[in-house]
């Protein structure tokens, strides 16, 4: 398959204009997972995870929006 | 980051009274399976987080018209599905994309590849952990005198002492 025919079949995929064996063939291929050896180390995937999330939260602002309310052992301290 | 075990479904229900807390778990939850789909699919980096940070900005823009019997698994499925053929559309356009679809993509494409989504699922067998597994569980042989290990140290002679201590008291 050539990068031109895989422009036309995914842009008519997404259209929903594609052929039943065109829409298969992109769904099989969506079902197709290899056998991923590349896991990341847990500091790896924490700093992702916070690295994606800043990305949302600058993105839709919802801090600014909806704060979380102060913990419990906050306000105690805050009352002394 | 606390962590919690809340169902779904109570995950969901906090979702449509804007509760944050519920948000971030829902993206602790599914960002990495989703992220890691979307690497192996795309193979940039770039392209997996931007798609993951779309769909998680899209569910919290669209929050408040869930529908009643929402799956948020169903949900995020069907998402990056179609994000994934939509980075795929653009990545093919792309110049500085090109090595990477020509090695990557466009070769999973190929019926071979394809017949792989046709047959079951399979837990791949490893055989150096298959061999220490049954090695660990099965081979090994118990010593002779296994049972002396959940018994207390007292044998015959230290019990007749014993009652006989016992008895002279009387």
């Amino acid at each position: 398959m050539t990068a031109e025919t895989l422009i036309q079949k995914t842009g008519r995929y997404l259209r929903g204009e594609s052929t039943p064996a065109e829409a298969r063939q992109i769904q099989n291929w969506l079902s197709c997972t290899t056998d991923n050896n590349r896991q990341l180390t847990a500091e790896e995937r924490s700093m992702l995870e916070l690295e994606i999330l800043a990305e949302v939260q600058a993105h839709t602002a919802y801090p600014l929006f909806h704060p979380k309310p102060e913990p419990w052992w906050k306000k105690i301290t805050a009352f002394f | 980051m606390s962590r919690n075990f809340t169902p779904e479904q109570t995950l969901i229900d906090q979702l449509l009274v804007d509760d944050t807390s519920a948000f971030e778990e829902i993206h602790h939850r599914y960002f990495y399976p989703l992220f890691s789909y979307c690497f192996d699919k795309t193979g940039s980096p770039e392209a997996a987080k931007q798609i993951v940070r779309d769909i998680f900005i899209s569910l919290w823009e669209k929050r408040h018209t869930l529908p009643v019997n929402f799956s948020l698994s169903l949900h995020l499925y069907t998402e990056v599905r179609r994000s994934v053929v939509k980075s795929i559309n653009t990545q093919v356009t792309d110049e500085n994309e090109i090595p990477v679809t020509a090695t990557k993509v466009i070769p999973g494409f190929s019926v071979d590849q394809l017949q792989k989504a046709r047959r079951p699922v399979e837990q791949p067998i490893y055989a150096d952990n298959m061999a220490t597994l049954r090695s660990s569980l099965f081979m090994q042989k118990q010593p002779d005198n296994w049972w002396s290990h959940y018994l207390p140290s007292i044998d015959v002679k230290m019990i007749r002492y014993a009652f006989q201590k016992a008895f002279n008291l009387f």
